[in-house]
């Protein structure tokens, strides 16, 4: 009889392990097909690995972040002609080691972030220089995304792990660090914050017209959303693949879950997310020379985090941005020669 | 009964070894086709890092933007 219960027990704990979903996942009120137009660019650059776009009045602003001269290239919308390229890649003073992001103003004022200069650099969009560099304090350890909370104050993802988020002001001095990582998971005191912040590494998009910071993790489907205006979290949610998982190696997080989200734009009532959802275990199997890089799924959410609308794109992309004005998106396809895709929400 | 009692016995050894398997990590598969193709960074600072490929994810201490790490 003790034998037959144990038994029992031990099954009962086998179906657990195998079968148990600790998050439930997003439930969608619309889930739709999105079949994209590519935006044939005249007399193309070779883009290695697009990963950034930004639309300022008619130009498009490319980030490329595996850039072979130049990390940025403009293009004219709608024409799709080439115009210049920028933020030529090097070692000298005013060269960039490695771009992870770029941001634009409301003037036009381009902002990129630097994680290997540990800089964010500011060009003028009179005179098209590179006039203002702004040097990060060394306690940021490593920046690997930004937003413009105003032409003064930015914020910036912890890498540290002691708290979530840093504001930055334009001496590149930390003002004030926000928040926790909101992992349910940590059971073990021992592995350093550090390691735990890699893995979370997310990316982030602030509106300052209302005040919320979107924050997505590129290694689980975790989102974050918190207002900044009362510092305050608005709700944190967990997709069925959720949190990021890890293993601590040397004090280093090694991925061992997914890759999630690659992007995030919030807009005036509205967050988009781009998320890939593919697991390590396939990457590694996959014939690197033959296979797709990106995410095909745009997952929308409310500002307070209610799901709304989940669709599912013909091509695979790494970014996009929103014109909320035409609803459209236009993403990066890093998979084919025509590079640019447009989508009709 | 000398059967039956075999049987409970595989069973729970089964089950004990699925358990401590899931805790730990496994091995991972690499292709022949990854390792003999693939720019693979060790890091200098930690050996025991490989970084391989183009893509998106930070490589511990190292310049540059890859696929995957382990």
């Amino acid at each position: 009889m003790i034998l037959h219960s144990c038994i029992f027990i031990l099954i009962s704990i086998f179906i657990q392990c195998c079968t148990s979903k600790p998050f439930a996942g997003f439930q969608f009120a619309e889930e739709r097909f999105l079949p994209g137009k590519v935006l044939s660019v005249q007399d193309s650059k070779y883009l290695r690995y697009p990963f950034r776009i930004r639309q300022s009045d008619s130009l498009l602003y490319i980030l490329d972040l595996h850039g072979p001269d130049y990390y940025c290239h403009t293009l004219t919308f709608p024409e799709m002609r080439q115009n210049s390229s920028l933020a030529l890649r090097g070692n000298g003073p005013e060269e960039f080691l490695s771009i992870e992001n770029i941001r634009l103003d409301s003037e036009g004022t381009l902002y990129l972030l630097d994680a290997n200069n540990n800089t964010i650099s500011i060009r003028n969009p009179l005179n098209n220089n590179f006039n203002k560099r702004i040097h990060l304090s060394k306690n940021l350890i490593r920046c690997l995304d930004f937003a413009l909370i105003n032409d003064s104050l930015f914020v910036i993802p912890d890498y540290g792990g002691k708290c979530r988020i840093n504001i930055v002001d334009d001496s590149g001095n930390i003002r004030r660090q926000l928040f926790k990582i909101p992992t349910k998971k940590r059971q073990d005191p021992n592995i350093p914050d550090i390691v735990l912040a890699q893995a979370w590494r997310s990316f982030l998009d602030y509106n300052p017209d209302n005040g919320v910071l979107a924050m997505v993790t590129q290694l689980g489907q975790v989102i974050e959303i918190y207002n900044l205006k009362t510092n305050e979290i608005i709700n944190i949610l967990y997709g069925k693949l959720g949190e990021p998982e890890f293993a601590n190696q040397g004090d280093y997080a090694i991925p061992t879950g997914i890759m999630g989200y690659s992007d995030v734009h919030v807009g005036k009532d509205k967050i988009y997310t781009l998320f890939w959802g593919t697991s390590f275990k396939d990457i590694r199997k996959e014939n690197p020379y033959n296979r797709i890089e990106g995410g095909n799924i745009i997952q929308v959410f409310s500002l307070d985090g209610t799901p709304l609308i989940q669709y599912t794109l013909d091509k695979h992309i790494t970014g996009f941005s929103i014109d909320e004005n035409r609803n459209t998106l236009l993403g990066l396809d890093v998979n084919h020669e025509q590079q640019i895709v447009e989508y009709q929400l | 009964m000398k059967k039956k009692h075999h049987a409970y016995l595989i069973i729970v050894t089964m089950t004990t070894l699925l358990i401590f398997s899931k805790s730990k990590v496994k091995n991972q598969y690499i292709s022949e086709i990854l390792l003999s193709n693939i720019e693979c960074l060790a890091t200098s600072e930690n050996p025991n890092i490989n970084c391989f490929g183009l893509g998106s994810v930070d490589c511990p201490k190292s310049e540059v933007k890859v696929l995957l790490y382990f």
